[in-house]
């Protein structure tokens, strides 16, 4: 695991790290910044934005403070700080996924080019099965959801979670049933499935690697076109060894500034960018042990890759009728 | 691996504390987890995820340490101002004002003070022991609690708030269902409807518990205070500061059963200090033996809700430490703490670190001790509180409530909600409707609400599990008797009964 | 909480008082059960009738419901319709000061809560509220101006280190943002 994400982050790194060394930046906040976490506290949009917080502030000396406004999937957070003064003082932070389909759940007025996007680390979402159940590999598990999966519980942290994307991603790609059962985060989600009271979970495999690893769940595949080898376990199969035709993006989480905030503060936070995070042992720490992807983008660049996932979540919500409009019309095509 | 071997390991983690720094920082930590309590807004929760951004750069060992020190002290600190004011300074001492005001309104507030440190000093102390003794066994029990499980102990806590309010269990239950309709205003999870918001926005988030709770206290307290006469200044005995041997002595199995129920009040994930309290509260009416004096100032009381809610500390612990899976909020951001800084929780760590767990172990003791300290010393400052008249002491508690209900998530909105329940919860208050069932009925609505549906769907609709799994069938059980119980009639026939025979 | 020894709230309510809770608590829940009742139920979509958000809250109503009308019961059996027991003690004089303690301390909460706060810096909102507060909750009608000046100049002096105190350490103390 930890020599492929150290292999995929020298790539990102090499493809859009420059390596400006300039210390003096243009943007010297005077007073505490705000980051709004639209999660509640301790979980992994939290764990990233502290990360990222304390790496800023020994760069910029000044505090970066956290602040946990959950609710309506995250979108009380992200309306607060879209509507606080853009001075460069309030950040959100999140997953892309969600911020660029906001707009098209009818949730709130934004999308996701209204942002200056600044991503850490980007999840891989997985799939697994507790110990004793009978599915050895991804492949019977799809035939058990072709003929009878609607008897089959696959537990996710809830709509439009990461997890609840993958399972509809699969329907759209092959007629599958399934009963969907909703927890409260990922991480009841996941023990729902240790302690037996569904069978499968579909989650973020951050939020598994822990129980992989002390054998309490079995992984079957991935949400991606290459395998990923995990510690104490072994080699994960990607999804596409089953289902070729599936796009497997990946899901970006960082943090971000409305677009209008004063030129000075973006640049900034691009040498930032570039001179501290790229280079942050600590989240590349954080991410390998995660087993998520150490992805120090920005801007354009984070944009356009950040999109495929936007473009296939809007996707699934207009094809599972729960958007309140065709993601054609706020500029979303399908993936 | 044989006890010796644990004993070492504990005798080693201690000693890895032992420098005058570290020393220096759990005394800093466990103060200002005490203030960070005290203050009606500012909780457990909130000082943790404070403090992680703020120990990000010391030892991974360290910062745990100050993080257990401001969890720890907070729970403990929040029972200050739940004394001295009737205003709980977090949600988990909301049920110690039963009992602690009363005490202070009496002259008692000193021996209130001693009966809290008392009490959640040994409350930590023993849900510490279970840490260190049944850390991997515990752990596992949690995973036996499934959806159908989670209903019924949300139901129980209904059942329970209604008929533990003293006077009137009608308007107790009334109370009790208002908090779970309050609960269930917002998005649910099942389809994101947002229920009852009206199109408003901030509302489709749901109600914050610490708003709420700080109006229907902190509020509602300001305008009743000033509503009545002018009270007479208590003059507060100073000499029964140091809490008495006898009290211990006396209610030894108050102490153990309200341990027992708080460790494993915190073990279960989504229950939390709060819920612990309030349980051990409860059991404790109904064991006792002078169960009329609950409510008007019972040291026995106050002694369940604080032993209660700091054993549920350690409780809580012990989940974060075999599976990675918090056992209360402040837990959770722990827990997130602890894999920022690269220590690996779950369920490799009995076989990859043991000595972490006596580490944590000697943190919990580490804090508990210094929180005793400051129990002791600072009850004395304390009562210069209650020598304050209302007219200069209420407005401060005003702003301090507006700040907290804003704190937690720095939106205007909280405050107009705390008004709401400040003036609402004054009205329900003076025509004797009972505050606490309405909090509990918030605290555990999600859970009521979330886990009901789940289970139905899990059964595609099917009850029977709920009645059939053994955990679910005893508490099920336990939940009818309660009810009945709480019926005059059947009661008295029952005890009768048994006593014809 | 109700338990304790309230100065002012001390007598139980009247039963005409439980009527009437009774009666504003009875609309109160069947509006929630009709509100429950016009959710949608999500069926046309593929979700199973026991997800509908509209189940919980209509329970909860209910109940509610029900609870009133024991509640309306009780009182009428305790005497809430007869015209002499019913009706609760004559408010004294002791009781309508309270009522007019209440009514400045609800307006003054409401002007700092609502109408200072996010009009003028959080520090001087909180000085110019707790300062009112004091010196209208002290006022002792008939003192010469010369026996003022203490109990004013003193709650000027606690509304500003009131303010400026609590600013400080919240902001910055706990980083917490001050409305």
């Amino acid at each position: 695991m930890k020599r492929i994400i150290g292999l995929v982050s020298a790539a990102i790194v090499g493809a859009f790290g420059a390596t400006a060394e300039a210390q003096n930046y243009t943007w010297k906040p005077e007073r505490p910044v705000t980051i709004i976490v639209p999660w509640a506290a301790g979980g992994s949009t939290d764990q990233m934005a502290r990360i990222v917080a304390a790496e800023l502030e020994a760069e910029l000396k000044q505090k970066f403070v956290v602040v946990n406004q959950p609710g309506a999937s995250g979108s009380i957070g992200t309306k607060n700080a879209l509507e606080a003064a853009r001075d460069g003082y309030t950040w959100a932070a999140g997953a892309a996924a969600d911020v660029g389909t906001y707009k098209v759940l009818g949730m709130l007025e934004t999308e996701l080019k209204d942002w200056n996007l600044f991503f850490a680390v980007a999840n891989v979402s997985a799939i697994a099965v507790n110990p004793n159940a009978p599915y050895k590999d991804f492949g019977e598990l799809l035939e058990a959801w072709k003929k009878n999966g609607e008897n089959i519980s696959v537990s996710t942290a809830g709509l439009s979670s990461a997890g609840h994307n993958l399972m509809e991603s699969i329907r759209a790609n092959t007629p599958i049933k399934y009963r969907h059962v909703t927890y409260d985060g990922g991480n009841p989600a996941v023990i729902a499935a240790v302690s037996g009271e569904v069978p499968v979970v579909s989650q973020l495999l951050v939020e598994m690697s822990e129980m992989i690893k002390g054998k309490r769940l079995r992984p079957l595949a991935i949400l991606s076109d290459k395998p990923i080898s995990l510690e104490g376990h072994g080699e994960i199969p990607p999804i596409t060894k089953w289902l070729p035709n599936m796009p497997a993006p990946v899901n970006y989480f960082g943090i971000w500034a409305p677009k209008g905030t004063p030129d000075n503060v973006i640049k900034t936070m691009e040498m930032v960018w570039q001179n501290k995070i790229a280079k942050s042992e600590a989240l590349q720490k954080y991410a390998a042990s995660r087993s998520a992807l150490f992805a120090p983008i920005h801007g354009q660049t984070a944009h356009n890759e950040a999109f495929k996932m936007v473009r296939q979540t809007a996707w699934l919500y207009f094809d599972a009728g729960k958007a309140k409009l065709s993601p054609d019309t706020v500029g979303i095509p399908r993936l | 691996m044989n006890v010796f071997d644990n004993l070492q390991m504990l005798g080693a983690a201690f000693a890895s504390f032992a420098s005058p720094m570290i020393l220096f920082n759990v005394f800093w930590a466990t103060l200002l987890g005490i203030i960070i309590g005290a203050m009606p807004g500012l909780t457990a929760t909130m000082g943790v995820a404070l403090m992680t951004t703020l120990t990000y750069t010391m030892a991974p060992n360290s910062a745990i340490l100050v993080l257990i020190c401001i969890y720890v002290g907070a729970i403990y600190g929040g029972s200050r101002s739940a004394i001295l004011l009737n205003i709980p300074g977090t949600p988990a001492s909301a049920c110690s004002t039963l009992d602690g005001f009363p005490l202070a309104r009496q002259g008692l507030a000193g021996r209130a003070m001693g009966i809290s440190t008392t009490g959640s000093w040994l409350g930590t102390l023993f849900g510490t022991m279970c840490v260190a003794l049944f850390t991997p066994v515990l752990g596992e029990l949690s995973l036996s609690f499934g959806s159908y499980e989670f209903f019924w102990v949300a139901v129980f806590g209904i059942v329970i708030a209604g008929t533990l309010s003293g006077g009137d269990p009608l308007k107790g239950y009334i109370a009790g269902f208002l908090g779970l309709f309050v609960a269930a205003i917002g998005q649910e999870t099942n389809h994101n409807f947002p229920r009852f918001s009206f199109g408003i926005k901030d509302l489709e988030g749901g109600i914050g518990l610490l708003p709420a709770l700080v109006g229907a206290f902190g509020v509602a307290e300001v305008l009743q205070v000033m509503r009545g006469p002018a009270f007479k200044v208590v003059s507060s005995k100073v000499d029964s500061v140091i809490p008495r041997l006898g009290d211990i002595v006396r209610y030894w199995r108050t102490i153990l059963r309200s341990g027992a129920i708080g460790t494993f009040i915190g073990i279960m994930p989504g229950l939390g200090e709060d819920t612990a309290a309030w349980t051990s509260y409860a059991a404790a009416r109904r064991a006792s033996k002078e169960r009329e004096k609950y409510g008007k100032g019972s040291v026995e009381g106050l002694m369940a809700a604080e032993t209660g809610e700091s054993a549920c500390v350690p409780g809580a612990i012990i989940p974060v430490l075999t599976l990675a899976v918090p056992g209360s909020a402040p837990a959770a951001v722990l827990l997130a703490a602890m894999l920022i800084h690269g220590l690996n929780p779950g369920p490799l760590l009995m076989v990859n670190t043991p000595e972490f767990l006596y580490q944590i172990v000697a943190m919990l003791i580490i804090a508990d001790m210094t929180k005793l300290f400051f129990g002791l010393t600072l009850v004395k400052p304390l009562l210069w509180i209650l020598l304050v008249p209302r007219e200069r002491l209420m407005p401060v508690v005003f702003v301090l409530c507006t700040v907290g209900a804003f704190a937690i998530t720095s939106r205007v909105f909280d405050i107009y909600v705390m008004l709401a329940f400040g003036f609402v919860g004054f009205v329900l208050r003076e025509l004797k409707f009972p505050m606490a069932p309405l909090i509990l009925g918030l605290v555990l609505g999600e859970l009521l609400d979330k886990n009901l549906l789940r289970g139905l769907n899990l059964s595609a609709g099917d009850v029977t599990p709920f009645f059939t799994r053994p955990i679910s069938a005893i508490i099920a059980a336990i939940t009818l008797l309660s009810i009945l119980w709480s019926i005059p009639a059947v009661s008295r026939r029952v005890i009768s009964l048994f006593q014809r025979a | 909480m109700s338990d304790h020894p309230a100065p002012a709230g001390e007598r139980a309510p009247s039963p005409r008082a439980d009527l009437l809770t009774a009666a504003v608590l009875l609309a109160f829940s069947i509006g929630v059960i009709v509100l429950s009742a016009g959710m949608p139920t999500f069926t046309d979509k593929g979700a199973s009738l026991f997800l509908a958000p509209g189940i919980v809250p209509g329970f909860y109503g209910s109940v509610l419901t029900l609870l009133a009308l024991v509640l309306a019961a009780r009182s009428i059996w305790r005497g809430a319709l007869r015209g002499d027991r019913g009706a609760g003690t004559a408010s004294g004089a002791g009781d309508r000061a309270g009522l007019l303690r209440l009514g400045i301390a609800v307006v003054l909460c409401l002007v700092f809560a609502v109408g200072l706060i996010g009009l003028v810096p959080f520090w001087l909102a909180v000085a110019l509220f707790v300062t009112s507060f004091i010196v209208i909750f002290e006022w002792q009608p008939g003192l010469g101006a010369s026996a003022r000046v203490r109990p004013v100049g003193t709650a000027v002096l606690q509304g500003m280190i009131a303010g400026l105190l609590v600013t400080y350490v919240f902001q910055e103390v706990f980083f917490v943002r001050l409305p």
